[in-house]
This record gives structure tokens, sequence and C-alpha cells, in this order.
């Protein structure tokens, strides 16, 4: 009889001190500081930082361009050009990426994707009315996969590197600007001489192109800037962060 | 003998969130915050009302004081007074609560499944769920970590791959560069108001 009450006590000691203990948890700083470390483990790039005083203006500058020009713009956009023709403009416009893409995905060697895009490219073109629908997906079932020369960079085991913000374009790192410059000149939205695939005759009406590119993708997204950006205590190590934790994740992919 | 064994087990139990309860706890509460979100919708019902019964389905399993104090970071934490733990830990919760609410009417009849548990490793579990509207698919993780006596709870959220707490962190370590412990708990009072 003793030793069953002193297995009872013994169980109900084992179980109830952990149990107390839980209830200072957050106090115990062995295991808090356990998650300290995979945090930091994870932040261990971000620190360096030169470029911060001129990515705060920046993106201060981006702050304004966003709320007071494109949303207002791509509100108005929105209005006036019904659901259905700007479905077909953003699936064109998606649909002349797609050298991009197919390059970037054959250089990370997802080869199933490459196929997939170069189905989907010629589907889209052809039944799909030069990409304004986009018949693969909603009948085939093909899905698109984004893949940008950053992403390609970082495939291949090169890190971010300095954290800088373009005008307009926003949140970047020296990686994913050599991404733009590359991606940008296989764009076929893109002006350049001497150039089979121009899809316009010269740098004004690209660059309306683009323009009109994103106001229109932006006509899906109004709005959503603002409300993102209500989260943020500090703008910009706000959207940094966003940014490199994003794009390590689509790297990853 | 084997009775009173038992009974002990249950009492000490019953308000944890067991290895295997994770996914099916989250998956009945996903359900029916959908249930509820879709409900309010035809109903008109107050942002705040609704918010109140989602956070009350799920505030079992989050740990707001660890969030709080991994969010500001170990080395600060420590040198803070109780009080100023106490008051941190409530702004930053109701900041962490405000953000969601001020989502809920992006919610726009999407399927919320529930994919499956990832343990990452022997004390940490992940729950990987994805919100599917017609084009585009979210990920959203919740991450789970396990106290001495084996109860789960959550410490951090992913949405498309991006920590919240993180972001967090990378704010209040920037802000604490330049401005007093104080004079950041003034502005996170300031951005849930």
């Amino acid at each position: 009889m003793r030793f069953l009450i002193l297995t009872l006590y013994f169980i109900s000691f084992l179980h109830a001190t952990p149990a107390l203990a839980n209830r200072h948890t957050n106090d115990n700083s062995q295991i808090a500081d356990e998650f300290d470390q995979e945090f930091q483990a994870k932040e261990k790039n971000n620190d360096f930082d030169p470029f911060s005083g001129y990515n705060r203006v920046m993106t201060n500058f981006n702050d304004f361009f966003f709320i007071n020009i494109l949303d207002p713009a791509s509100k108005g956009y929105k209005t006036i050009i019904p659901k259905p023709a700007r479905n077909g403009i953003d699936n064109f416009f998606n649909n002349l990426l797609f050298p991009i893409r197919l390059v970037n995905n054959l250089l990370q060697l997802k080869f199933a994707n490459s196929f997939e895009e170069t189905q989907r490219f010629l589907l889209n073109s052809t039944i799909g009315i030069v990409g304004l629908n986009d018949i693969a997906r909603d009948r085939f079932n093909l899905k698109a996969h984004n893949e940008d020369f950053g992403q390609t960079l970082g495939f291949y085991g090169i890190g971010g590197g300095i954290h800088i913000v373009w005008p307009i374009l926003g949140q970047s790192n020296l990686r994913d600007t050599a991404g733009l410059v590359a991606d940008a000149i296989i764009n076929p939205l893109t002006y350049m001489s001497n150039r089979g695939y121009n899809v316009f005759d010269n740098m004004a009406q690209s660059y309306e192109g683009k323009a009109l590119d994103i106001v229109n993708y932006n006509s899906f997204h109004v709005g959503e800037y603002e409300k993102l950006k209500k989260d943020a205590i500090d703008l910009y190590p706000f959207l940094k962060n966003i940014y490199e934790q994003r794009r390590k994740k689509l790297i990853e992919e | 003998m084997k009775i009173i064994f038992l009974c002990l087990l249950i009492v000490v139990n019953i308000f944890a969130l067991s290895e295997n309860q994770i996914q099916s706890f989250m998956k009945t509460n996903i359900n029916e915050a959908v249930k509820l979100i879709k409900e309010s919708k035809q109903t008109k019902e107050n942002k705040d009302v609704l918010s109140k019964k989602i956070f009350k389905l799920f505030d079992p399993v989050f740990d707001y004081k660890l969030m709080a104090r991994l969010s500001i970071g170990g080395e600060t934490w420590r040198e803070l007074s109780q009080k100023q733990k106490e008051e941190f830990t409530q702004k930053f919760t109701k900041r962490l609560k405000e953000s969601y609410k001020s989502k809920l009417d992006k919610y726009d009849n999407q399927e919320i499944i529930v994919k499956g548990v990832d343990k990452i490793k022997e004390n940490r579990i992940h729950l990987l769920t994805q919100i599917e509207g017609k084009k585009e698919k979210y990920d959203i993780v919740y991450k789970f970590y396990k106290t001495r006596d084996n109860q789960w709870y959550i410490y951090d959220v992913d949405v498309l791959g991006v920590s919240v707490i993180q972001t967090y962190r990378s704010q209040f370590s920037d802000e604490l560069k330049k401005y007093s412990f104080n004079e950041l708990l003034a502005k996170l009072n300031d951005t849930n108001n």
C-alpha cells in the first residue's frame, strides 16, 4: 500500500512539475534561447546594409508613387476596362514572357517544367489566340512555372548580397538586380535593335507596353499594398525583410 | 490502480495539445473559422465580433508571450522589467490580432486545406495549409514547438514563406538601434490605433 501511494505520488509529481514549470516557459531562457539561435541563424546575412540611408529614401519615394500614382491609376483603369478584357491583357503579357521562364527553367535543370511551359506557350499562342486566353491552364491543366534569372543565380548558390531599392521596381538586392538586367535582355517586350523577336518597334512603345502591363497587373491588386503597409511599424526594414524571405523561399522551390 | 493512473494522466493533459492532436485540432478549427467567416459575410456581422470568435478558437494554441519575446529578441527581453514584459506582450498580441483582423475581408470563398504535418525535429512540427483561390495558391505554415511536458503551441506563422515573427524581429532590432524601448512601445501603440 505504501508502495502504491509512493508510486502515485511519484507519478503525479512527474506530471505536475513540468506542468507547473510550463507556466513559466517563456521566462525559461533555455527554451527561448534555442529559438533565438534558430532565428539568428536565418538572419545572419541581413545585418550588412551599406545603402540603408538611400534605400530608406527610395522606399519612401516608391511608397508615394504606389499610393498616389499607381494605385489610383489602376483603380481608374479598373473601372473603365471590364474584367474579361483585363484578364486577356494579363494573359497576353504573361504569354510573351515565356522566353524568360523557359530559359530560367532550363538553366535550373527543371526539364519537366520547361516542357510544360513550352506546351503552354504553343497552346496559348494558337488556340488561345495570341495568348489572350490561358487555354492551357483552363482546359489542359498546365501550370505556369515562374522562374527568373535572380532565382537561377540563387539556385547555383549565389547569395542575395547587398540590399538595394530601385525606383518603381522596388526592393531588390545585387543578385536579383543582375537577374533583372538579364531577364530584361531576354524579354521580348524590351526594344533592342538587331533582334528578330521585338514586340515593339521602338523604345517609346516598349515603355508604354510595359507600363500598360504594370497598370493592368496592379488593377487586380488595388489596395493590397496599402493593406500590407499597415502591418509595418517601420516600412523599410519591413519590406526588406519580406522581400528577402520571399525570394529565399522562391529559390528553394 | 490502473484507473487512478489513467485519471491522473487525463487530468494533467486536459488542456494540452499532444502531437497527434495537432492536425485534427487545426483542421476542425480552421473549418469552423471558415464557416464563421462565410456566415458573417451573409449577415454583415461586425468584424470585431467575428474576429473575437475566431481568436477564441485559436487562442489556446498560440503562445503569444513567446511570440512577443522572440520578436523583440532574447537580449532585449532579459533587460526588461516584469511590468515592461507584460505591457509589451499585451501590445504585441494586440498588434498580431489587429493585423489578422484587417485581412479578414480579403477572404473570398477560397478553400483552406490542411495538407499535413511536417516534423522538423523532435520538438518542432510544421502544420502545412493552403488557401486555394481560382488563380493562385497561398501556403500558410503554422509552426508548433513542444514544451517540456509534451504540449504543443504555435510560436510563428509563415505566410508565403515569410515568417511573421522574423518581419517583426528585423523591424524591432532596427528600431532599437535608434530609439529606446519605451519609444518603441509607444510606436507599437500608435500602429494599433
